[in-house]
């Protein structure tokens, strides 16, 4: 079973928010130079998720990135749990759209690997929290697709999902190729040996551009109108009277009073 | 007449004597080479070879017994039987000198002086030897016993003499949860080569008794003196009736027994824990001579046998020779913190299953290739160890468990990666976040705030600093500890000492990652710290972590990085004798104080921080009955800060409760890691939550009146 997996890089979920801030034009959020950046959380569990499907089945797995800038250094690394090559579109104009436009993006370079069996993606990217590219990314291939998925497992030629709903899991079984969204809980991306780490150091990521044949130009459907940080305030006023039953009363007015209550 | 004794007296063929010695060396010498064949097979650890350091290790240890005589009474039992052997074995030697060499030196008075001694030095060695046996037979410590289930706690007149007899209810506890022990402990060849021992100086004492009487009791009783026991053996003898002649006629099969004994005790060393006496020599010598607890280097990454050990035919020339050592003395297990919470490690049933594999080595190479895990050790018991170097400290014969399981962890970590899933989420945070804290909400620099701390990234050009403040990752990022590093800061403006800190440039260390078995993390962070350092051109470290500062000072000197480290007790240890930290708030307060065993135990580091405490007016010290090289890990140590405790008993509550028991109302630490422990185990044990658990930095701005 050959697998492609989409990968993207992030800066670090866990990081505080006092160490990011919105660019001057207002339209990005620029992460301070010390916080790390690392493959999205649920793009780990599509990882392990291929990873065991190849354990069981053979076949090989093929991470696909895109980034406008050049992170093939962290893609190789990615290689080192196990994964057999590595693909990264580095192109700033492909990259620097909304999740239709990473879809679409996306879509035409699998079209050209050509041939594979599944494409899986992180239920959504830990740093927009969208959702958007594994199902739009279905669409363009016009593959079978399922979201949430917590488990996949084939079964004689199908693959057989439990998918993540709100009080539990359904069961789907689906004809591959399909394209499935991979959420976390019973997938945890494996420790890497020093032998895969090793073998991962002598992979060269591919590497493709808009320039290569098959990658053409995408059109995002989203518009940003404005991008800033809420700034925090805080006053505090007392609330002065003789009783408490009076401090009450006077409260609830000024809290009336502010369109609170 | 001249005093003097001839030599074979009443002895014919004595001529036999030297087939016998060759068969004796013959017998040496093979129980000693099949041994070495196994040992030959082992990797060497590629260390340098300091032989001033290897020689003084072996005079220190091995002749001078350093370690043995840490046990009050067993040691010193050890020494007599020791010393009384090797006066006798001299002496032996200079017998044959006189008659091989015919060399008549044993006459006149210092024949008579060699007389009383070697008597005397018989005496040492029986004293020894009962001694030793009423241990094993009356005392039965259960580091000597084999473990079972309900053992009661021992009863003897010894007990007074085991330094830990406070804790003696924690020992059935400990018990319960240590396994079987099938090799370990009294086995019938240990009371052998005691009976052995016992029968050679036995038999040699009536032999002496026998000479006397037929030679020296009735003619010489003015020579018979300088034998003051063998006279007493003459004299029962002769007492009971016995005569001349039948003194004579019993001395020679007599002779040939003692003769034949002594034989058979050197020729089968080889084959008895009497090895030792040969091999705790040789493992002295092999000892690395470099810091405490390292691991052994490993060149080449690539090479899947090279990382750690998976099989016996991993282990290292050292290793080999470390097993065959062992002789079970338990000291390792007293000590150890694993197994005296009841974790399934027990570093002497771990030593006794590796003897065990080597001797099946010896009789099958092919033995070599079998897995270590649940042979050697089981992989929970791989993952129980504290890295808390209690067993290597304390060894008598200086075989070092630990690394051994620090070898056995880097073949589960990188060569298959497996791991606790509590030790995966930390590795892998120290991995992508260079901390090992998953999900703390502090920056490195979060703790700065509202004190004058600044940044080497913020001096001016041409400007430095005295010393740079390694925060380390626990002092910087999990709150309890935050308080720490701001008193340390604010302690050491306040004294005036020019400081800078890296701030985000900071990165973990790698302690972790080593003690968890990840040499390849722990390089790649070691070499970047190194970098960041040589890019600021620091020269002088001072760190309130003692991994931290255990690991810049000790371990990164192979990387490139050499720098004169201080712990921020030695450092406001030195600020307070010059001066400059003057605390005069009346603390009036018992403390006790918890050696931190990186600190202590890894670099000998145990009066500072003292130091520190007795400064404070007021304060009064009180020791926990293991302190120092004694003392007991918290239980955080490799890694185990980040790590679920799933078995036994918590080893941070049984050292609260010792430090409970001090009466103590402050906890003072060293260590950012045992504070953490102590503050949860002071809650669990102590219950009202009136006894606190401080840093001495933090203890020592208290006492400046500095206010966090």
């Amino acid at each position: 079973m050959d697998i492609i997996v989409c990968v993207k890089r992030v800066p670090d979920p866990e990081a505080p928010a006092s160490l990011f801030r919105v660019d001057a034009a207002g339209q990005k959020l620029v992460p301070a130079r010390s916080v790390p950046r690392l493959t999205s959380t649920y793009d780990e569990s599509a990882l392990e998720a291929a990873l065991q499907l190849r354990d069981q089945h053979g076949g090989t797995i093929t991470l696909l990135s895109l980034a406008g800038e050049d992170v093939s250094e962290w893609l190789q690394e990615a290689l080192a749990t196990g994964a057999d090559e590595a693909i990264l579109v580095r192109d700033a104009d492909l990259a620097g759209g909304d999740s239709f436009a990473t879809a679409e993006a996306l879509a035409s370079a699998i079209r050209r690997i050509g041939a594979c069996d599944l494409v899986l993606c992180g239920r959504q990217a830990s740093d927009t929290d969208a959702g958007i590219v594994g199902p739009a990314l279905a669409e363009h291939l016009g593959l079978p697709s399922a979201s949430v998925v917590r488990k996949v497992e084939l079964q004689n030629g199908t693959l057989r999902l439990e998918r993540a709903i709100e009080d539990g899991y359904e069961v789907l079984e689906i004809q591959p190729p399909a394209v499935l969204t991979i959420t976390s809980e019973l997938y945890q991306l494996r420790y890497a040996t020093m032998a895969n780490i090793m073998a991962a150091s002598m992979k060269e990521v591919v590497v493709w551009t808009k320039a290569d044949p098959g990658l053409q130009e995408v059109s995002s459907r989203i518009r940003q109108r404005r991008l800033y940080q809420p700034q925090e305030r805080s006053e505090c006023e007392l609330v002065k009277a003789d009783t408490p039953h009076e401090a009450a009363v006077a409260l609830a007015q000024m809290l009336r009073a502010r369109g609170v209550i | 007449m001249t005093p003097t004794r001839e030599i074979l007296w009443n002895i014919e063929a004595g001529w036999l004597v030297y087939p016998l010695t060759l068969a004796m060396l013959a017998g040496l010498g093979y129980g000693l080479w099949r041994r070495a064949r196994v040992w030959r097979r082992g990797a060497g650890t590629g260390g340098r070879t300091d032989w001033q350091v290897r020689v003084r290790t072996l005079l220190a240890y091995a002749l001078g017994q350093r370690r043995v005589v840490q046990s009050p009474f067993a040691g010193t039992m050890h020494l007599l039987l020791y010393a009384g052997f090797v006066g006798l074995f001299l002496g032996t030697l200079m017998v044959a000198a006189q008659e091989d060499l015919r060399v008549p030196f044993l006459a006149g008075g210092f024949y008579l002086f060699y007389s009383l001694v070697l008597d005397l030095f018989g005496g040492l060695a029986i004293v020894g030897l009962l001694g030793l046996a009423a241990r094993r037979s009356l005392q039965r410590p259960p580091n000597l016993e084999p473990p079972s289930e309900g053992l009661s706690p021992p009863r003897s007149p010894f007990d007074r003499l085991r330094p830990f007899d406070r804790l003696r209810p924690f020992d059935r506890l400990r018990m319960s949860g240590a396994g079987s022990n099938p090799s370990g402990g009294r086995t019938p060849g240990d009371a052998l080569g005691l009976a052995l021992l016992g029968l050679v100086l036995l038999s040699g004492y009536v032999v002496e008794g026998l000479r006397i009487g037929a030679t020296e009791l009735a003619q010489h009783p003015e020579w018979a003196v300088w034998s003051p026991l063998g006279l007493l053996v003459a004299r029962a003898l002769a007492g009971l009736g016995l005569g001349a002649e039948t003194f004579q006629a019993w001395h020679r099969p007599l002779w040939w027994l003692h003769a034949l004994l002594a034989t058979a005790l050197l020729g089968s060393f080889g084959w008895s824990r009497l090895v030792h006496v040969f091999l705790a020599p040789a493992n002295a010598f092999l000892r690395s001579s470099g810091p405490r607890g390292v691991p052994r280097p490993i060149a080449d990454f690539k090479n899947p046998r090279a990382l750690g050990a998976g099989a016996f035919a991993d282990l290292t020339l050292q290793q080999r020779v470390g097993a065959d050592t062992c002789v079970q003395a338990g000291r390792c297990q007293v000590h150890c913190p694993a197994a005296f919470s009841g974790k399934p490690l027990d570093p002497r049933q771990l030593m006794a299953n590796l003897q065990h594999l080597s001797a099946q080595a010896r009789a099958n190479p092919d033995a070599e290739q079998a897995s270590l895990v649940e042979r050697a050790l089981s992989e929970a018991g791989i993952w129980a160890c504290t890295t808390c170097a209690a067993c290597i400290t304390h060894c008598p014969v200086l075989v070092e468990p630990m690394e051994v399981i620090l070898d056995l962890r880097r073949r589960l970590v990188m060569g298959q990666g497996k791991l606790p899933d509590s030790a995966q989420v930390a590795m892998l945070n120290l991995q992508k976040r260079g901390h090992p804290w998953v999900g703390t909400r502090f920056s490195r620099t979060a703790w700065m705030k509202g004190l004058p701390v600044r940044q080497l990234s913020d001096l001016a050009e041409g400007e430095s600093v005295d010393v740079l403040l390694w925060v380390g990752c626990t002092g910087a990022l999990v709150e309890r500890n935050l308080k720490t590093t701001r008193a340390l800061a604010q302690l050491l403006a306040e004294a005036g000492v020019r400081f800078a800190v890296l701030g985000d440039e900071e990165t973990c260390c790698g302690d972790p990652a080593r003690r968890m078995g990840n040499e390849f993390l722990f390089q790649q962070l070691a070499k970047k710290n190194v970098k960041t350092l040589s890019e600021y051109g620091i020269k002088r470290i001072a760190t309130a972590c003692p991994h931290c500062f255990n690991v810049l000072k000790n371990e990164y000197p192979p990387f490139g990085g050499s720098y004169q480290v201080l712990h921020h007790t030695e450092l406001l240890a030195a600020l307070v004798r010059e001066g400059r930290l003057r605390p005069a708030r009346e603390v009036q307060q018992r403390v006790t104080y918890h050696d931190s065993c990186y600190l202590g135990r890894y670099n000998d580091v145990y009066q500072a921080p003292r130091e520190v405490l007795a400064a404070l007016p007021g304060s009064r010290q009180v020791e926990m009955p293991r302190s120092r090289e004694q003392s007991f890990c918290c239980g955080a140590g490799g890694g185990h800060a980040f790590m679920e405790e799933k078995s036994g008993r918590r080893i941070n509550h049984l050292r609260a409760e010792e430090a409970l028991g001090t009466g103590a109302e402050i906890v003072a630490a060293a260590c950012p890691f045992c504070l953490q422990m102590f503050d949860e185990g002071l809650k669990a044990q102590g219950g009202d939550g009136q006894v606190q658990a401080l840093d001495v930095a933090e203890l020592l701005a208290a006492g400046l009146g500095l206010k966090g």
